[in-house]
Order: structure tokens, then C-alpha cells, then sequence
């Protein structure tokens, strides 16, 4: 159990370290540019 | 921005989203971006049509589907997912929506039959009043020619000739003196709340809010519905930090769960197919949402989905000629 819970621990921060590695190659910021409202517009 | 945006910032911590409501503008302004050189949005919400004139004058980023969007969870490449849906080389669909029919369920006039064939619009013996069309030829020309006679798959064919304008023009006229001509989506539902009209043609996302929200007497008629699509873009030209972020995130935005969690909020069809299955209920009402899909196969049993090539050369033509019909 205990090795089960360690081997989880390190597979989270493995995880984290690769989102966190991806991450740090992407701007930190992004602007998206939606309609401003669920409905949308007339063609 | 439920369903993509939040999920996506809390996997990553210190990321910050702006959102600019700027998409009725996009042409216009990504335009004005290239020329300047200076492009500030990294991914643009727009509908087909504007997607395809970005596409074409190079404003919008080509991409290779399969590459930049997850497969379906059984591995399903994305460009089959999305199938007959990728309208252009730079077109990310997330949505389908469409034109469509609402009615009074309280008309006595109809003896207790409601429409449920398109022709029904047409046939003032039948479900007399007043009923509600776009002031567009876009969707009513060829509701009018499928009423004609003329096949659906040949619809297209026929409206590139006189003979073909002419008959439309001769189905619209059957009912003109009855007709409402609407300019804003929120038109007909309101005509419909008031009972000034009996029936009548708008995006299916209105006439869920009247139906479910306002509770008003009004039902949907599905058969011909006009779908059309919105999705996204990127701009072409990001820097390689921007374009990396943004093609990170529109993966996950697009993928089939996240699809399938937009239609919590409003009754819009997720873009891929294998998202249907996976429509749940409204965040807020607890209903269903299924059946309220454009894409949901009951109400999907016959469909258009425009002609978009079509309609961009003949368009300013035909805007012309029925707005001299109009005016008749």
C-alpha cells in the first residue's frame, strides 16, 4: 500500500514537472475573442 | 468559457485568459492586425463563412486536423469526427446550431394538427396565420424550391438558374401576404411569445430559452433545419510561445468531453460526433439536453447545411434580387 502511495506521489510530480516543463515554452497569456453571448449572431 | 476556459486554467496554475467580445468584428479587425502587424488575438470564435474568408486571404492559420485536434476516445481521427463539418483548411468546428421552425401549440385554426414537414409553412389551407421568415433569401430559397418538387441534392443546381430563382420566387409568393420578415434572431421568438405570428423560422437556440425558459406555448418543427457552424481560428502569425499556447489549449477545447460539456449551457450541437453520446443536462434548468440538439438524430432526420462555396458567389446577387422581391 505504502509502495502503491509512493509510486502515485511520484507519478503526480512527474506529471506536474512535464505540465509544468510543456508550460514553459507557452506564453503565459492568451486573449480569445468569443461573441460576448450563448447566442449566436445572424449570418 | 464553462466548459473550456476554466477547466483549462485550473490545470494551468498563473495562465491568464482575456476575453475580447470582438467576433462580429473579426474580419474587419484582423485585417486592420496584419496591416499593421501587430496580431493581439491568439484564437478567434467565428462562424464558418467568416473562417473561410480568413482562410482564404490568408488572415487564418492552416492546420492540419488530425495533427493539432485529439482523436475521439477510440481513437477515431479527428478530422472523421468532425467529418463533412472541417469547411476549410483553417476552420476548427465546435458547434452546430441551426435555423429552424417554432410553433403556437394553441392555434384552433389547425384542428388540432401542428406542422411537422417544411411545406407546412407553405400551406396556408392547412395552418392558416401569420407566420415569420428571415429578410434573407439565405434558407427560404431553398426551403421554398424543396416544396417545389425539387430534390434536396439538386437544390443548388436549380437556384443557379432563372427558371429555378423563378419558382422560389412563385412559392414565397404564396404566402408573402402572411409573412413577418425578421432581421434579428430575437425577432420571431418574440412574435411567437405575442401571438402575431402562428409560426415561424429562427436559431433553434432562441426557441429553446422561449420553450424551456419562458415556458411559452411553443413547440420546435425540426424537419429542414439550416444548420450552420461556428468555431474557431487561429490567426496566421502568432509568435512560436503564442502559437504553442494556444494550439495546447484548443486541443483540449475541442476534444470530445469538452464538446459535449458546452452543450450544458445552451442547445447547440457539439461539432464531433463522438461528443453526442456524452450531452448531459442543463447546468441550471435539470433538463435533457439531448433533445433539444439540432444534432440529436430524431430531430436531424432531414438537414441542410448551407452551401457555402454557393452562397459566396451568388450571394450579393441574390440578396438583390429578393430584396426587389420584397418590395413588390
Amino acid at each position: 500500500m505504502k509502495l502503491k502511495t509512493a509510486l502515485m506521489l511520484t507519478s503526480g510530480a512527474v506529471m506536474a514537472a512535464s505540465m509544468a516543463h510543456a508550460d514553459a515554452h507557452m506564453a503565459n497569456s492568451m486573449t480569445l475573442v468569443s461573441w460576448g453571448g450563448p447566442t449566436r449572431p445572424a449570418r | 468559457m464553462n466548459a473550456y476556459s476554466a477547466p483549462y486554467q485550473a490545470m494551468h496554475e498563473g495562465l491568464e485568459v482575456i476575453w475580447d467580445e470582438s467576433s462580429a468584428e473579426a474580419v474587419a479587425r484582423l485585417r486592420a492586425m496584419n496591416e499593421a502587424g501587430n496580431i493581439t488575438w491568439d484564437l478567434v470564435d467565428v462562424v464558418a463563412a467568416d473562417a473561410m474568408r480568413l482562410c482564404d486571404e490568408g488572415l487564418a492559420m492552416e492546420i492540419d486536423h488530425d495533427e493539432v485536434l485529439a482523436p475521439a476516445p477510440d481513437g477515431t481521427p479527428a478530422s472523421e469526427d468532425f467529418g463533412d463539418l472541417i469547411v476549410s483548411d483553417c476552420f476548427i468546428p465546435q458547434i452546430v446550431y441551426s435555423t429552424t421552425f417554432g410553433y403556437r401549440t394553441d392555434v384552433e385554426a389547425w384542428g388540432g394538427n401542428t406542422p411537422d414537414d417544411i411545406c407546412d409553412v407553405f400551406d396556408l389551407e392547412n395552418f392558416p396565420g401569420q407566420r415569420s421568415l428571415e429578410r434573407r433569401p439565405i434558407g427560404n430559397m431553398e426551403w421554398a424550391l424543396m416544396c417545389d418538387g425539387v430534390d434536396q441534392a439538386d437544390v443548388y443546381d436549380v437556384l443557379e438558374t432563372e427558371e429555378g430563382i423563378a419558382r422560389a420566387f412563385a412559392v414565397l409568393d404564396t404566402i408573402a401576404d402572411s409573412t413577418v420578415w425578421w432581421t434579428a434572431g430575437a425577432d420571431t421568438p418574440q412574435l411567437l411569445a405575442d401571438g402575431e405570428v402562428v409560426l415561424g423560422s429562427t436559431y433553434n437556440g432562441r426557441l429553446f430559452s422561449l420553450i424551456e425558459e419562458q415556458d411559452q406555448p411553443v413547440a420546435m418543427m425540426w424537419d429542414a433545419q439550416v444548420f450552420d457552424l461556428d468555431g474557431w481560428i487561429i490567426p496566421e502569425g502568432l509568435p512560436e510561445d503564442r502559437l504553442a499556447r494556444v494550439l495546447d489549449f484548443v486541443r483540449f477545447a475541442t476534444d470530445t468531453q469538452r464538446l459535449a460539456d458546452q452543450a450544458r449551457w445552451i442547445s447547440y450541437g457539439p461539432g464531433r460526433a463522438s461528443s453526442a453520446p456524452l450531452v448531459g443536462q442543463h447546468a441550471e434548468l435539470g433538463i435533457d439536453m439531448a433533445p433539444h440538439m439540432p444534432t440529436d438524430p430524431a430531430n436531424a432526420q432531414r438537414t441542410f447545411l448551407f452551401n457555402y462555396e454557393w452562397w459566396a458567389d451568388y450571394r450579393d446577387d441574390m440578396d438583390a434580387r429578393f430584396q426587389a422581391w420584397l418590395s413588390q
